[in-house]
């Protein structure tokens, strides 16, 4: 004999019904479902499928919770409730999705990814690195204002003021 | 052939069923899901989980209360109409004769 109370409060989860109305709700959808399965083996049925027929006088779970808990309590359940959310088959999801927003809030891993800008951490000395002398001069020379927007400058002075992040000394020296 | 109720007019009547199947002695929501099948000779039948919201809301609206009682070597929750519930039963059951018989009048009777 299949045991339906514990078939009934694994599929109910934690619903959260008070005054322990869910253990009762529990051994009463379990009694329901005892006496359609005892009654499916009196037809001769094998324990398999009456067990079948039995659980497929419920179809929906997820929707008898909600139901359920409306009837009892005369409100909505609350929305982390529904769809199992926090329910223990989901926790490695949780984990994951937990551990993946701590990393990404790491100023460490948001620079190497370069997915966010670490506040006061651009411009840096890296960031200058990405155009070399030659580039930098090239768009200086050029005037063309998208190439400066590009490069994160503004205007020929920020050019300037940008390219001695590395090298200040080869800069002046270029320049004289 | 029976044929299927509509199932707006089976939800709407759901209530009086059961307040209907109440109105002589307790009963359990396996004996209730049972005899609405039975004595509509599977015309209706009842979602089980269907049946059982609509017993915990006719119990918090008081027309009806459950109790746990021995049965057969278990305890079973026994549905009773309670007070509120009789006059309940009275009303819905005024009103579905007056709804049925003004539609009785409409359909059965063929105009020349």
């Amino acid at each position: 004999m299949p045991d339906w109370k514990k078939i009934v409060r694994e599929k109910l989860g934690t619903l959260p019904l008070t005054n322990g109305r869910r253990d009762e709700v529990i051994e009463e959808l379990a009694q329901q479902l005892e006496s359609a399965y005892e009654e499916a083996l009196a037809h001769g049925v094998s324990e398999q499928q009456a067990m079948r027929r039995s659980l497929a006088q419920f179809k929906d779970w997820e929707k008898l919770r909600r139901e359920l808990f409306h009837s009892v309590e005369g409100a909505r359940l609350p929305v982390w409730e529904q769809n199992g959310f926090f329910s223990p088959r989901r926790l490695p999801v949780w984990t994951v999705l937990g551990l993946s927003a701590l990393l990404l809030a790491l100023p460490v891993s948001r620079q190497a990814l370069e997915i966010l800008p670490v506040p006061g951490g651009y411009p840096n000395p890296k960031g200058s690195q990405m155009f070399s002398e030659a580039a930098l001069r090239r768009i200086e020379q050029s005037g063309d204002k998208q190439k400066y927007a590009r490069a994160g400058l503004h205007c020929p002075a920020q050019l300037q003021r940008g390219r001695p992040a590395r090298g200040s000394s080869s800069g002046k020296s270029n320049r004289a | 052939m029976a044929v299927a109720p509509d199932r707006e007019l089976k939800k709407g009547n759901a209530e009086l069923l059961i307040l209907a199947l109440l109105e002589d002695q307790a009963r359990h929501g396996y004996e209730i899901g049972k005899l609405i099948a039975e004595r509509s000779e599977g015309v209706l039948r009842f979602h089980v989980a269907s049946l059982y919201p609509l017993l915990y809301r006719l119990e918090r609206r008081g027309w009806v209360t459950g109790e746990w009682e021995p049965a057969g070597g278990r305890r079973r929750r026994y549905y009773r109409l309670t007070q509120t519930g009789r006059k309940i039963l009275g009303k819905q059951r005024s009103r579905w004769r007056a709804f049925s018989a003004a539609v009785n009048r409409i359909v059965e009777v063929r105009h020349a």
